[in-house]
């Protein structure tokens, strides 16, 4: 597939590729600004919203003694399971060589960043005293699962950055050479100190390809142990709804789910953004669309298991649980959640129409916030059943519902994940610009031609 | 499964024997005037009716029901008409010395023993039809402690006549031990002329780690069904070291061994990994350092 070409062309279509791949760096206009401005107001409130729940204490949120999590946690979960997107598209799928997935490797990637970033830090916003967060590090116990998550999830974000660093020196090291008085003198110079001399030449392209692969293989277990950890939080406890054997692989499958939605969305944007049209193209989409079929399918096989079986048994207090799903209080977000992330996206994706950029984004955002829902229907209706009758404790303690405060942070962490692709949009090429224009006939020694005799 | 074994070796043993089936069974002359020494009353009959249970249902069936074995030459229904046309002593000189299918008696059962189940047969006489006064339900009481340093379960038992409150002697109280599914008969014993009795716990019981047993007594079907827990009797000594155990959702110094293994190990082979790819781009940065240009 990789036709050769004279120098003579490859030098000119590889000028076109690092053209096109390096617009998103320098498209300033008012929208950029606008753009940036919204973010970082809604920011700046989420972040005046936890001052205030620091100073006043969790009381001013919806939560209880007896439903202890609440949106913050449903939210946690949700990040945690877009953040393993980049365990699929950069890791399984670029170990399987599937070329189509390649242009969306560090999409997938700044995804993963930004969500398991912010997942760290909706924990820190749910504590009471985050003055104290050092502790769980000091005085962690070993055998809690909630341990086990933030070490995985500390891991994982690593890994992420690894990944995401690793093919970017030699992006780094072509926009050293080739920008110089094209950009800003200090964003001149990160790019140079971040490119740590990279020539280019076979050596080093060895290993990187050596500690990529290391970290693509790595990331496997990783990536399965965080979410499957995170699954473990619910499952390691008795109680209905959670109490449950599948609970690793029906997150895991859950995530791919909302991951692969987001990452469309991501991909949507800088294809119109910066005109990357023969980029992300119609194919790339097209692929992106019956994948998200694929691992809907893989979800609603464990969504089956999860609900048909437990629902033919209706034991005394998963039967309470599973009546209130499904005809009760939580019915409209539980039918939602089962019917926009999972029926409707694999129905209509079946169909090659649905497919095309545009139509695809919008189911997929649908299937995206169908898949908050999700985490939020699998967290708060099981702690809205305590187990005992309630005894000396106010009426409302049983019940939940968000306060303003509560949902103002929970909706900063979606802008700051999105100033954080945005920030990384911005500075470095959405797109690995080396890998990409290896694929199309271009020979590394051109792209580093000045360095090679 | 015994009865199909038993049904299997009388009928081999029938096809021996074809001519038995068709005689009449010959009595000595002695036998026929011999007259049951056993009272014919309800707690005889109850006493045979345990006999018949055991030794002959299997084959005779439940007696009213004609449903016994299907056996050549037939065993008879215990209410039919030639089980009764038989004088007691004919009965009795049958059951001891067997034919062909019907085994003999005389060497596993006593002759008392006999005599009961004859009386038990002969409730179903026509002839004794209404004879028998069916005795309403007495009422039992059962009190239990443990006693003799958890060696002994220290019984009492008292019935309720009439208002009165008297002590329940000569009679057997079962003891069974709760198990994760229904109860274990471990033993009866018989109270003495106080109502009192005194039931040894088996030394050798096998008990979960924890050493403790729960007791439950109860009285037979003469009584209105009854039973007392004696619960949480420490048979043994619970089987736990003086160190805590070591379980889930715990300190560290008391979290599992594997548990600790498990995740030390994941931790540094990972982060292990991840060194190893930070000193590949240190390598990196070194071979940029050497080929400047
Ligand atoms: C293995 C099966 C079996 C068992 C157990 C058994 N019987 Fe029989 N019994 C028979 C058969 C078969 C006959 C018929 C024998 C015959 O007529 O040759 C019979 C016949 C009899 C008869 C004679 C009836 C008549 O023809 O006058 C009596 C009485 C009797 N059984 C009593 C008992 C008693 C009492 C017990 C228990 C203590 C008992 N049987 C246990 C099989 C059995």
């Amino acid at each position: 597939m990789i036709q050769k070409k004279s120098p003579e062309e490859a030098r000119k279509s590889f000028d076109l590729i690092f053209h096109d791949l390096t617009r998103s760096l320098r498209v300033k206009d008012e929208l950029s600004r606008f753009w940036l401005f919204i973010l970082i107001m809604f920011c700046i409130v989420g972040v005046w919203a936890w001052g205030y729940q620091i100073k006043e204490g969790l009381g001013i949120t919806g939560m209880r003694d007896y439903v202890s999590w609440g949106m913050y946690i449903s939210n946690f979960v949700f990040f945690v399971a877009v953040s393993l997107i980049g365990l699929l598209i950069s890791s399984i799928m670029h170990l399987l060589k599937i070329h189509w997935a390649q242009p969306i490797s560090r999409v997938a990637e700044q995804v993963a960043i930004a969500a398991v970033g912010l997942a760290g830090l909706i924990i820190v916003m749910d504590m009471g005293r985050p003055d104290r967060f050092l502790n769980v590090f000091l005085h962690g116990r070993f055998a809690s699962p909630i341990i086990w998550d933030v070490t995985v999830i500390t891991t994982y974000l690593f890994i992420s950055l690894l990944l995401f660093y690793l093919p970017l020196i030699p992006d780094l090291a072509l926009m050293r050479d080739r920008l110089k008085g094209k950009i800003p003198e200090i964003q001149y110079k990160i790019y140079k100190i971040l490119a740590i001399g990279y020539r280019g030449n076979a050596q080093q392209f060895k290993i990187i390809y050596h500690s990529l692969r290391t970290l693509m293989l790595l990331i496997i277990p990783v990536g399965l142990a965080i979410h499957t950890v995170t699954s473990w939080l619910f499952a390691a406890t008795l109680r209905p709804g959670w109490d449950t054997t599948i609970f690793g692989p029906y997150f895991v499958a859950g995530a791919f789910v909302a991951g692969t939605a987001a990452v469309i969305q991501v991909m949507y944007v800088y294809r119109v953004r910066y005109k990357l049209k023969n980029y992300f193209n119609d194919e790339v989409f097209d692929r992106m669309g019956k994948t998200l079929v694929f691992v809907c399918l893989v979800y609603l096989y464990f969504n089956i298991n999860e609900f048909l079986v437990p629902g033919y048994k209706m034991k005394t207090a998963e039967g309470i649980h599973l009546t209130e799903l499904f005809i009760g209080k939580s019915a409209p977000i539980f039918w939602f959640t089962q019917i926009g992330g999972l029926v409707l996206p694999i129905l209509l994706l079946l169909v090659r129409y649905f497919r095309k950029p545009f139509p695809l984004t919008v189911i997929a955002l649908v299937t995206l916030v169908a898949s908050w829902f999700k985490r939020y229907i699998i967290v708060v209706p099981t702690l809205e059943h305590p187990f005992l009758p309630i005894q000396n404790v106010p009426e409302h303690f049983a019940h939940y519902s968000p306060t303003n405060p509560e949902i103002t942070i929970t909706l900063f962490a979606f802008f700051a994940a999105l100033l954080i692709v945005t920030a990384l949009a911005k500075l470095f090429p959405v797109i690995t610009i080396w890998e990409y224009a290896e694929h199309h006939g271009v020979d590394k020694k051109i792209m580093f031609n000045e360095y090679e005799n | 499964m015994n009865k199909t074994i038993i049904a299997g070796i009388t009928i081999w043993l029938a096809g021996l024997y074809p001519a038995f089936g068709a005689d009449t069974w010959p009595v000595p002359e002695e036998y026929n005037a011999m007259v049951n020494p056993v009272e014919f009353n309800n707690q005889n009959v109850r006493a045979g009716r345990d006999i018949y249970d055991k030794n002959c249902k299997s084959c005779h069936g439940d007696p009213g029901n004609y449903n016994a074995l299907p056996l050549v030459p037939p065993p008879p229904d215990a209410s039919s008409e030639i089980m009764q046309a038989n004088s007691d002593g004919q009965l009795f000189y049958k059951i001891n010395i067997g034919r062909a299918a019907m085994p003999q008696f005389e060497t596993t059962l006593s002759s008392d023993d006999i005599w009961r189940v004859i009386t038990y047969i002969r409730k179903f006489d026509p002839r004794n039809v209404g004879k028998l006064v069916e005795e309403a339900l007495r009422k039992g009481k059962i009190y239990a402690l443990v006693g003799n340093n958890n060696s002994t379960i220290d019984i009492v038992a008292e019935e309720e006549v009439m208002d009165n409150t008297i002590p329940l002697s000569n009679t057997i109280i079962f003891v069974r031990a709760r198990k994760t599914f229904g109860n274990l008969l471990v033993g009866s014993i018989t109270t003495d002329e106080n109502g009192r009795a005194s039931y040894v716990i088996p030394p050798d019981m096998k008990v979960k780690s924890d050493g403790q047993v729960d007791f439950i007594l109860s009285l037979n079907d003469d009584f209105e069904p009854v039973i007392f827990s004696v619960s949480g009797v420490q048979v043994k000594q619970p089987n736990t070291s003086v160190e805590l155990p070591r379980v889930l959702w715990s300190t560290n110094d008391r979290t599992q061994v594997w548990l600790l293994f498990t995740y030390f190990a994941a931790l540094i082979g990972g982060w292990a990994v991840i060194g190893y790819v930070i000193l590949q781009i240190f390598k990196l940065a070194r071979l940029g350092r050497n080929n400047k240009p």
